[in-house]
């Protein structure tokens, strides 16, 4: 019994041994039991979802370019798209090759092609017949016998403006008159209340709604004063005046532009003419007045002779500019009305001082060029065409005539007669370049003194004699002095008359479609020689 | 469209071949809707002042504008 206990002592502590030695035995690996009960369930029998083969064919990045910059009233030039796209020439050149002959075949037919003569589609309702849309007039005004002397469109088209004074006072004038606006868009607009009215000390003249901000407006007034309005402002509109400096105008102002400023982008200056011969061209200083920027003078002596017009005798005298307007394609040419009759060519590039015009802060400049053939009496508005580069203009008077130049000859290209009564106003049409619209009224004919003052539309495409519409603004027989049409919105014409009403007249559709041959006529009408 | 070659200036260039761009791809669709075989070959525009031609291809396009008053 001791060896087996030796023995099992031994075994013991060999085991003992084995226990407590280190020994690295191999891991035991024991097969998860459930993993393997579950997946002999299942098998995985397909895919669904092919294996998907991904290789890099093309990257699409984005390539971008600067086509064109839209800021405010500059011109960014486009980048030169030549230099940048990568081309393939000779697929482009097979390009071109298969369609050259397709193109050239029917370019050519276009241009033998009787196809479409005549063919005219219209976009826009036909209005057949001229409509007064609104009689507009300030009650107060009429009560105390005021005319109206000017109207004007605001820039956006919707706001007509019109001045009241007196047209027909030789003497200095101290009553005081009114400027009043009327916004046509807005809803429960009263005809008899101006939206707003501005007492003004002395009799205005002359409006001018300023060309890109829809509040400014500006006034030429009686004492030769120039006032900026601001109809924003409800307190006090003034904005900026002349005030009566040396410099300001001697005599009523008849006429007042806004001139882009050359120097300044988004400044505009202001043109004032005045019977006293001087143009004067004003900017804004900062306390609200308004300096004299630069001047020209028309004295008789400086207008150039031209042989035709020897019969005038000029004597060394001021030569009263009634009207102005500047040539929408060449911003230094610009063609005045004088009291003398005759419409002067003239540039702002010039170097001539004026005679006899000393005491002006700024040295006034002569500009006439040329001398056009004189009408029968003062000339009372000009007019530039918005359409015909070599500038045709039209001038008009008491003669009651129109006249159509041309800025190169001096003889008129059409002269008409349109009607026996003076002729206040006239202005180009801005949509169709044939037709223009002649505003007239009083005149002594036949012993009767007043008659029914008359707005004239005459449209040369279809006579060259006759007016094509001749609209009565009243039955009561006032003249009418002024008339506006409305850029933005082509159908309205606005007539101001010395009744103290301002109609406002929409035109047929005809007057506000340019026709598919017209710039054509108006070249063949600019081209003839009287 | 992207201008490759052009005898106008560049911003008029850049604006017809955009909005032709589209405009093509307009009129082709509206003739392959109509009829799936069809494709076209050519598109002109006829306005008041002038027609615009238009030869389309696969990659290329080409705008030629000719004056119709005459």
């Amino acid at each position: 019994r001791g060896r087996g206990c030796r023995r099992s002592s031994r075994a013991a502590a060999a085991a003992a041994a084995a226990m407590f030695a280190d020994s690295a035995g191999p891991a035991a690996d024991v097969q998860s039991v459930w993993r393997s009960a579950r997946s002999a369930g299942c098998k995985a029998k397909s895919c669904q979802t092919g294996t998907i083969s991904t290789a890099d064919v093309a990257v699409q990045s984005h390539i971008s370019r600067d086509a064109g910059v839209q800021t405010d009233q500059s011109k960014d030039d486009v980048q030169d798209f030549q230099q940048e796209v990568e081309v393939d020439y000779s697929s482009l050149l097979s390009f071109l090759q298969r369609v050259e002959n397709v193109v050239i075949k029917e370019l050519n037919k276009n241009w033998k092609s009787r196809a479409f003569d005549g063919f005219e589609v219209s976009w826009t309702d036909q209005n057949e017949t001229v409509l007064c849309l609104h009689t507009l007039s300030y009650p107060e005004a009429q009560d105390q016998k005021l005319q109206v002397t000017s109207v004007s469109w605001n820039a956006t088209g919707s706001v007509v403006a019109c001045s009241y004074g007196r047209l027909d006072d030789g003497d200095w004038s101290t009553e005081s008159s009114y400027v009043c606006t009327w916004n046509l868009d807005r809803r429960g607009l009263n005809p008899q209340r101006p939206d707003l009215v501005v007492d003004v000390p002395s009799s205005v003249m002359c409006l001018a709604f300023h060309p890109s901000q829809p509040s400014l407006i500006a006034g030429g007034l009686f004492s030769g004063e120039l006032v900026v309005w601001d109809t924003s402002r409800a307190e006090d509109p003034v904005v900026w005046r002349t005030g009566m400096t040396d410099d300001t105008h001697t005599d009523p102002v008849y006429q007042v532009n806004w001139l882009p400023d050359a120097q300044r982008r988004n400044h505009c200056q202001l043109l004032s003419v005045s019977t006293d011969g001087k143009i004067l061209v004003w900017r804004e200083e900062r306390d609200g007045r308004l300096v004299l920027g630069e001047g020209f003078a028309i004295v008789a002596q400086q207008i150039p002779r031209s042989a035709q017009l020897k019969k005038f005798a000029w004597r060394e005298a001021a030569v009263g500019v009634t009207s102005l307007s500047f040539s929408p394609f060449d911003p230094r040419v610009f063609v005045v009305g004088v009291e003398g009759g005759c419409s002067l060519k003239c540039s702002t590039a010039t170097q001539t001082p004026a005679l006899q015009h000393t005491g002006t802060s700024v040295p006034l400049m002569a500009p006439a060029e040329l001398v056009f053939a004189p009408h029968g009496g003062p000339v009372y508005s000009v007019s530039c065409s918005p359409f015909h580069r070599q500038n045709l203009f039209l001038s008009c008077g008491t003669d009651g005539r129109v006249h159509v130049h041309s800025m190169l000859q001096t003889q008129p290209l059409v002269s008409l007669q349109l009607s026996k009564k003076y002729l206040f106003c006239v202005r180009w049409s801005p949509v169709r370049p044939l037709v223009f619209a002649a505003a007239s009224g009083e005149g002594n004919c036949n012993n009767c003194f007043w008659f029914a003052g008359d707005v004239h539309l005459l449209d040369f495409e279809r006579s060259w004699q006759k007016p094509a519409v001749s609209i009565k603004q009243s039955a009561a027989g006032s003249p009418v002095y002024c008339l506006e049409f409305n850029t933005k919105q082509t159908q309205l014409l606005a007539a101001g008359d010395a009744a103290g009403t301002i109609k406002v007249w929409q035109l047929s559709s005809d007057f506000t479609e340019q026709g598919p041959r017209e710039m054509n006529h108006l070249e063949q009408l600019a081209s003839e020689t009287t | 469209g992207t201008p490759i070659r052009s005898t106008m200036d560049n911003t008029t260039t850049v604006r017809y071949a955009a909005l032709l761009h589209q405009l093509t791809r307009h009129a082709r669709s509206t003739v392959r809707d109509i009829d799936p075989q069809n494709d076209i070959t050519f598109l002109r525009i006829r306005s008041k002042k002038d027609e615009i031609m238009v030869a389309p291809d696969k990659d290329h396009a080409l705008i030629v504008v000719q004056n119709t008053s005459d």
